[in-house]
């Protein structure tokens, strides 16, 4: 039997996520072997600031997006399904927390891939924003493993005017981080380790600014949101790093090569569209076909393009605590009213000249499913273009349907026909 | 005795028709409070009549236009409310930050429907952190000005004192009304002892006490009811009252409440605020180190686990049973803990996911009959 080819053009750099992962995986793994502290950590990618103390860090949310993407997840759920916790919860915490009392047990069972397990944490912490359950799944490892456990709160905005008060007491917070991280590793924080980081986080936050800046304003679009939502994972992972600024070079370069030769990652695309939410990470090849034979790009979203250092002239790597306050205050979502982020979805839909929206509907992530009917509510009004719901979840398969969501985008692509011909 | 039980029971079984007749013949603004930390009495002093606001026992319609059902009761049922004008009495609506489905709930309603006011309380999660007496202190005093806005005229610190006080003669009473269970449990059934706790989130704090002060010298004058049922504390249901159903299906099945944590119950009167010094430091303190452990915040120190054995054991109870509201990702969370520490310290105990929706209780009433058969086979007194 022939395999059927593939329609979707997937940018190649996107290959090489995997590469990326697996050092992570890597050094997470090597960590009790090299005498590092590991760290379970939520919310917010500062966990940089981690490293720059030589502490390995698991990031929450990342490891939940990754197991669902390489289908290591069902074991992890439904080990945290026998410990009592709800199937309604976050799927990520479930994956992570069922991970971590797998990797706890003396036997893992059969159906877990032995290198999805993680070792035992020394320490955990959240940046507490726009989600409460981060605090839950954190405050589980601290009652699981009695480890030190530290909650950087996040100011909620309600008026632009408080904003500099809340810059100094997010500043002042990330003060107690860095002296808790000083007390649970017994020695001085490396000041100097953190500026390199910044440096390099601000080389590699540019360049992949522009990349998706361009990649997704050209038309035909050379890339799309199953590629940029998978290339955020050296950014999330391994900031810091050097190699993820080769890592956004490559990217920008097989992007400008694209917009030279105008090669789309959608044949034939007719179609321009918003994908407001997160990813649903057990879907990103098949989505990515399936809209790639409706002549769909998927543009992508806050959750791509807004979310991981989006604004990178906002990072001074001489003050990085401020840099980092300015990042977690501007990039919570849910941290500030809302008309704030509406108005960039608006200028990102004229910028990346966007013909529908969808809004990805995640069934236990909460905070990023109660802003979605505000969202596309302000669309239509304002853009008047047609808006659908696809409801799935950012990493458990049980609440994706595929027949729903090919009734959505039918729905989708004939309300724009409709549109266009108006 | 019966008028009385049935005043309570009318005001919490129809909480905002009574409101609204109550209106009526009172010159004062009312303010809808969510759960579970608002410092009431700050509102209170102001002028204004503060009143927890509750879920409905109405199914949720409109409310799914603005949120999705995967949302928890207490969020989903008051957007409903909103939407259908039927929180029309208040004046305003004053969130505090207990959760992501309370903000959420809060930045919803003021996005898409208007309403004459809207705040959010957003004091620090994190009750040990350094700077928290005086961030949660700042927050307060934000509060403060803002009513004082609102109203037209200062809050001055006598005048909480005295709102201090009335919510303090209060919070007592209700004390001794459990203190009273605990001596005699099964002396007013569990449905009563809720409308009671109920009933104080939504009247005024002199009439609640006023009538609690006229009914508790009845009940203390009343025959201890016969031993033999099983004796258990009641835990959860984080910001909703228990559907009075499923607490006569416990007591039919041959429990009594002697005990519980519920929000609509200990949670809400457990403590005071002390009446000496700066009131708003009181309040702020009343906040980060005298409530009882909340799944909602971060304290390191203290442990609802703990809490519920040492409420247990304190109590003789013979087992547990917890209410988790479903869509509640906190206290889910938090049941892991709980689950290990009562197994640990052999306390039966027996987990309930509850529901705004509840089509049918059967299920329920079979879990509470085993769970309860089982504590019974267990007792060689029983």
């Amino acid at each position: 039997m022939v395999a059927k080819e593939r329609k979707a053009n997937r940018l190649k750099t996107g290959s090489l996520v995997g590469q990326y992962l697996n050092t992570y995986l890597e050094e997470i793994r090597r960590a009790p072997q090299e005498g590092k502290m590991v760290a379970y950590a939520c919310g917010a990618p500062i966990w940089f600031m981690l490293n720059a103390q030589d502490i390995v860090f698991v990031h929450g949310e990342g490891y939940g997006a990754f197991s669902a993407a390489r289908k290591w997840e069902r074991p992890f759920m439904e080990m945290s399904a026998a410990e009592g916790i709800s199937e309604e919860c976050c799927s990520y915490s479930r994956t992570h927390f069922g991970c971590a009392l797998m990797s706890q047990t003396p036997v893992p069972p059969d159906n877990v891939t032995p290198e999805a397990l993680l070792p035992t944490p020394q320490l955990a912490a959240t940046v507490h924003g726009i989600c409460s359950t981060e605090l839950a799944w954190v405050r589980a490892f601290h009652q699981l493993n009695q480890v030190p456990t530290f909650v950087v709160e996040v100011p909620y905005i309600q008026d632009v005017k408080d904003e500099e008060r809340h810059h100094k007491t997010t500043v002042s917070r990330l003060k107690d981080f860095v002296a808790f991280i000083e007390e649970v590793s017994g020695r001085p924080y490396n000041w100097d380790r953190l500026h390199e980081l910044m440096t390099v986080i601000k080389k590699a936050a540019t360049l992949r600014e522009e990349a998706y800046t361009l990649g997704s304003t050209h038309v035909p679009a050379p890339g799309t949101f199953f590629d940029w939502g998978v290339c955020l994972g050296p950014i999330n992972y391994l900031a810091g790093r050097p190699e993820t600024v080769d890592f956004y070079a490559k990217l920008k370069a097989e992007v400008e090569e694209r917009v030279a030769q105008n090669i789309s990652a959608v044949p034939d695309e007719k179609y321009r569209i918003l994908w407001e939410g997160i990813m649903f990470w057990p879907k990103v090849g098949a989505l990515s076909e399936k809209f790639a034979e409706a002549n769909c790009a998927v543009i992508g979203g806050s959750y791509s393009h807004l979310s991981f250092w989006p604004f990178p002239d906002q990072i001074d790597p001489e003050r990085p605590l401020e840099s980092i306050a300015t990042f977690i205050l501007g990039s919570g979502i849910a941290n500030r009213p809302p008309e704030i982020f509406h108005n960039r979805l608006i200028q990102m839909c004229k910028d990346y000249s966007i013909d529908g929206a969808i809004l990805s509907v995640p069934h236990t992530c909460r905070p990023l499913a109660g802003r979605l009917q505000m969202v596309g509510n302000r669309l239509v009004r304002e853009l008047g273009i047609p808006v659908v719901e696809f409801e799935g979840d950012q990493s458990d398969i049980n609440f994706y349907s595929d027949l729903r969501t090919n009734y959505a985008i039918d729905a989708l692509l004939e309300a724009i026909a409709s549109a266009k011909k108006r | 005795m019966e008028d009385l039980l049935a005043k309570f029971t009318t005001v919490a079984a129809r909480p905002y028709d009574w409101l609204r007749d109550w209106k009526e013949t009172h010159d004062k603004a009312l303010m809808g409070v969510s759960p579970m930390h608002f410092p009431e009495e700050i509102v209170h002093a102001s002028g204004v009549q503060p009143v927890v606001l509750q879920e409905s026992d109405e199914p949720v319609t409109f409310g799914h236009s603005y949120i999705y059902p995967f949302y928890c009761a207490w969020a989903r049922s008051n957007l409903d409310l909103l939407a259908r004008e039927k929180l029309n009495l208040f004046d305003g609506l004053l969130f505090f930050d207990e959760c992501l489905q309370t903000r959420t709930a809060m930045i919803i309603a003021r996005d898409r429907i208007p309403f004459p006011y809207y705040m959010l309380l957003h004091p620090p999660c994190s009750l040990r952190s350094p700077s928290a007496l005086v961030e949660v202190e700042e927050t307060y005093e934000e509060l403060r000005a803002d009513m004082q806005q609102f109203v037209g005229h200062e809050i001055t610190d006598q005048s909480l004192r005295e709102s201090i006080l009335l919510y303090n003669k209060n919070r007592s009473v209700l004390r001794r009304l459990y203190d009273l269970r605990r001596a005699k449990p099964g002396v007013l059934r569990a449905r009563e002892i809720l409308a009671i706790v109920h009933s104080a989130m939504v009247m005024p704090k002199d009439e609640h006490t006023e009538l609690l002060e006229k009914l508790l010298p009845q009940l203390e004058a009343r025959e201890s009811p016969p031993d033999g049922r099983v004796r258990l504390v009641l835990s959860g249901h984080l910001c909703l009252a228990p559907k009075t159903d499923l607490l006569d299906i416990i007591e039919e099945a041959g429990g009594v409440i002697v005990d519980d944590d519920l929000y609509t119950g200990y949670r809400y009167f457990a403590t005071d605020v002390p009446v000496n010094g700066d009131p708003i430091e009181a309040l702020a303190k009343r906040y980060l180190t005298n409530f009882p452990p909340s799944p909602t915040r971060w304290d390191p120190e203290s442990d609802c686990a703990e809490y519920i054995v040492d409420m247990t054991n304190k109590n003789q109870a013979q087992g547990v049973i917890i209410l988790v509201v479903k869509h509640c990702e906190i206290h889910s969370w938090y049941y892991v803990h709980i689950r290990r520490v009562l197994m640990a310290a052999g306390v039966p105990h027996l987990m309930l996911e509850t529901e705004h929706e509840t089509v049918s209780l059967g299920p329920e009433r079979t879990r509470i009959e085993a769970f309860l058969e089982m504590i019974r086979a267990a007792d060689p007194d029983q």
